[in-house]
C-alpha cells in the first residue's frame, strides 16, 4: 500500500536533497525503482517503462505534491538504500545517470514484454548518449545487490 | 493464424462510424466485454448531469479507434512498426475491460484496501479470461503483450506512452465523450489538429511541431476545466465516497458478503476472469443488491440508511471547501492537518468516521515526466518550459480540500468549520 509523501522522506533522507528540479525528480524516480526492485522494499509505486526509465505517475504526483514526507523507512532500510547509493556514487559514473542505468537495466531484464535477448545491448541502443563502460561499471557496484 | 476480412461498422456518437474487423468484433461479442455495456463511463456524475449515462463500451471503442488513426500516422511516418497496428488497437480496445462497476468509485475501495487497480485486473483478465485469451491467441496475439501495453510495460516505450500519458489515446477520447454528455462546453478539443498534427520525438515522447501548439494549449485548458467540472466536482466526488462506503460496508458485513463473493477481494475477482464469471460484475449487479439489501432488511440499519440517501440523492454535502493551484500540493498542508485536529478533537465528531469525511486531492495539471513535448532544434522540449506557449505560465497543481457531511452531521460540521476558520 502507498503511503502518500513516502517518497519525500526517502529521497531526502536517501540521496541528502531536495529532488527540486526536473533532473532531480528524475533520478528520485530511479532511486525509489531501485528501492523496491534491488532492496525488495515496497513502497507502494507502481512503475511503467518511459523513454527514460522506470516511471511512476503516483510518485511524479508525491514528489510535486509533498512539502514534508511521511517517515516509511526503518533504520536498517534506510542504512541499506544509502549503501547502494553509496556504491553507486563509487562507481564514477555521475549519480543521476548511474541511477538511470541502473534502473532502466533492471527494468528492460526483468519487467518489459516481449523480453529483450540481451537486456545491455537493448539499453545502449535505446540510449545513444550512455556509454558501454559506464553500463559495466554500474553493473559491477550492482552486482552484490542483485 | 486467422486472417481477417469483412468490416462491419458500429456508429459511435463522438466519432462517427468506427469499423470492426473479425478479432476486433469477436472480442467485443465476448461476455466479458460485453460487460463494460453496463459500467456507466462516470460513474455517479449522473447525479449531477443527467446526461452523463455514457459507458466504458462505447469509451473503448473510441479510444480504440483513435489508437487507429493515430498509431496509423505514426506508422506510415516511420516512427512506429506498421505490424505492431494491430496490436495497439486492440490494447486499446482492451484497455479499460478491468473496470469495477461504478468506475473509479469502488475501485477506489480495491485501491485502498488492497493496492488494487483496474489495469492489474485487466491483465487479469487478457491472459486468464476463457473467452479474451483464446480469441486473442486463436487471431496470433499474444494476450501477455497486449496486458504489457495496458500496465505500461511493453518494450517500446512509445506504445506505452500512447496509452498512458498526459495526451494518451484514452484521455483523447474520454475528454471528447465526457464533454459531450454532461453539456460542459468548455471540455471540448481540436482532435482534428491533434491527430493531424502529433508525432513522438527523438525519444519517443508524444510531440507536436510548434505550429500545433494551440491544439496542445487548448488540451490542457480543456483538462483543467473539465477537472473542476466533472471529474472533481464536489457533489459528484461526494456520491463517490458514498458509494465506495456502501460497498465497504457490503463486503464486510457477513450477511452480505455471501451475496457480493467473489467479488470481495483479489483473490475472488481472479477466480471469477479464471471461470468465465467476470460479466456478472457490473452496476446492475451492485444496483440490485442495494435493492434486494432494502427490500429484504438484510444487514445492519447504518448500511441500509446509507444505500436510502444513496438512491433518494441525500448523501455527502460539502461544508468546507479550498481549491487553490500552485506548486504545492494541501497533501500534508498546515489546513488539512489542523481540520485533522478538529475532527478529532471534537468529541461530537470524534467517532463520526462515515458520517465525515475529509477529502483532500492534488491534482497535477501537467504530469511532470508523461508531459507533451514540442519539437524544436532536432530535439524537443517539455511543453511547460516551452516559452511560445501559454502553459509555461500554468499552474502546475490544483488543490482541494473538502470536508463532507451527511446530513444528520452537517448542523454540528458547520459549527465546527466556523469556529475552526475563526482561527
Amino acid at each position: 500500500m502507498r503511503i502518500k509523501c513516502c517518497a519525500t522522506y526517502v529521497v531526502r533522507e536517501v540521496l541528502g536533497e531536495e529532488p527540486n528540479d526536473f533532473s532531480g525528480r528524475l533520478a528520485a524516480q530511479k532511486l525509489i525503482y531501485l528501492i523496491q526492485k534491488v532492496l525488495g522494499i515496497n513502497l507502494g509505486y507502481s512503475f511503467m517503462w518511459f523513454s527514460r526509465g522506470p516511471y511512476s505517475k503516483a510518485l511524479a504526483k508525491d514528489l510535486r505534491g509533498c512539502e514534508e514526507g511521511v517517515k516509511c523507512l526503518g533504520d536498517d532500510e534506510l542504512r541499506k538504500a544509502r549503501e547502494l547509493i553509496s556504491r553507486l556514487r563509487g562507481s564514477g559514473v555521475p549519480l543521476t545517470k548511474a541511477l538511470e542505468i541502473a534502473a532502466s537495466y533492471l527494468m528492460l531484464r526483468d519487467e518489459v514484454f516481449p523480453k529483450p535477448e540481451d537486456p545491455v545491448k537493448e539499453l545502449l541502443e535505446r540510449k545513444p548518449f550512455i556509454k558501454d563502460e559506464e553500463v559495466n561499471a554500474v553493473l559491477d557496484v550492482l552486482s552484490p545487490f542483485l | 493464424m486467422k486472417v481477417l476480412c469483412t468490416m462491419k461498422y458500429v456508429f459511435d456518437e463522438v466519432h462517427g462510424y468506427i469499423p470492426l474487423d473479425e478479432l476486433e468484433r469477436r472480442l467485443v461479442d465476448t461476455p466479458t466485454f460485453q460487460r463494460l455495456r453496463r459500467i456507466k463511463q462516470l460513474a455517479q456524475a449522473w447525479l449531477v448531469y443527467p446526461g452523463a449515462v455514457h459507458t466504458r463500451f462505447s469509451h473503448s471503442l473510441g479510444v480504440m479507434h483513435l489508437m487507429g488513426k493515430i498509431a496509423g500516422k505514426l506508422a506510415d511516418a516511420g516512427l512506429i512498426r506498421k505490424d505492431d497496428l494491430r496490436l495497439l488497437k486492440i490494447a486499446a480496445l482492451l484497455h479499460d475491460v478491468g473496470h469495477t462497476p461504478y468506475s473509479h468509485a469502488i475501485e477506489s475501495y480495491f485501491k485502498v484496501r488492497y493496492g488494487l487497480k483496474h489495469e492489474v485486473i485487466g491483465s487479469w483478465i487478457i491472459t486468464e479470461d476463457p473467452y479474451i485469451k483464446d480469441v486473442l491467441r486463436e487471431y496470433g496475439i499474444e494476450p501477455f503483450e497486449v496486458s504489457a501495453i495496458i500496465r505500461g510495460r511493453h518494450r517500446e516505450a512509445s506504445y506505452n506512452m500512447l496509452m498512458s500519458s498526459d495526451m494518451d489515446v484514452d484521455r483523447l477520447d474520454y475528454l471528447l465523450r465526457d464533454a459531450l454528455h454532461t453539456g460542459v462546453k468548455y471540455g471540448v478539443i481540436d482532435i482534428e489538429r491533434i491527430v493531424q498534427t502529433i508525432t513522438l520525438d527523438p525519444e519517443g515522447y508524444i510531440a507536436f511541431p510548434q505550429k500545433a501548439v494551440q491544439a496542445v494549449e487548448a488540451f490542457y485548458i480543456a483538462r483543467l476545466h473539465m477537472y473542476r467540472s466533472v471529474y472533481y466536482h464536489k457533489t459528484i466526488a461526494g456520491y463517490q465516497l458514498l458509494i465506495q462506503e456502501i460497498y465497504r460496508q457490503m463486503a464486510e458485513t457477513k450477511e452480505i458478503r455471501d451475496f457480493l463473493k467473489p467479488f470481495t477481494d483479489p483473490e475472488g475477482i481472479r477466480k471469477a476472469i479464471s471461470e468465465g464469471n467476470l460479466y456478472l460484475w457490473d452496476d446492475f449487479f451492485i444496483g440490485g443488491l442495494m435493492n434486494l439489501i432494502l427490500g429484504q432488511k438484510l444487514g445492519d440499519e447504518a448500511l441500509r440508511e446509507l444505500i436510502k440517501l444513496y438512491l433518494g440523492r441525500r448523501g455527502y454535502r460539502t461544508v468546507f471547501e479550498w481549491v487553490g493551484f500552485g506548486k504545492q500540493s494541501p497533501l500534508n498542508s498546515k489546513l488539512v492537518k489542523g481540520l485533522e485536529e478538529a475532527l478529532s478533537r471534537d468529541l461530537r465528531l470524534k467517532d463520526e468516521r462515515i458520517a465525515v469525511k475529509l477529502y483532500v486531492e492534488s491534482i497535477p495539471i501537467i504530469t511532470e515526466g508523461a508531459e507533451v513535448r514540442i519539437l524544436k532544434g532536432g530535439g524537443s522540449v517539455r511543453v511547460n518550459d516551452y516559452g511560445g506557449s501559454i502553459i509555461s505560465s500554468m499552474p502546475e497543481e490544483m488543490g482541494i480540500v473538502r470536508l463532507y457531511s451527511l446530513p444528520v452531521t452537517e448542523g454540528y460540521t458547520r459549527e465546527l468549520i466556523a469556529e475552526f476558520l475563526k482561527h
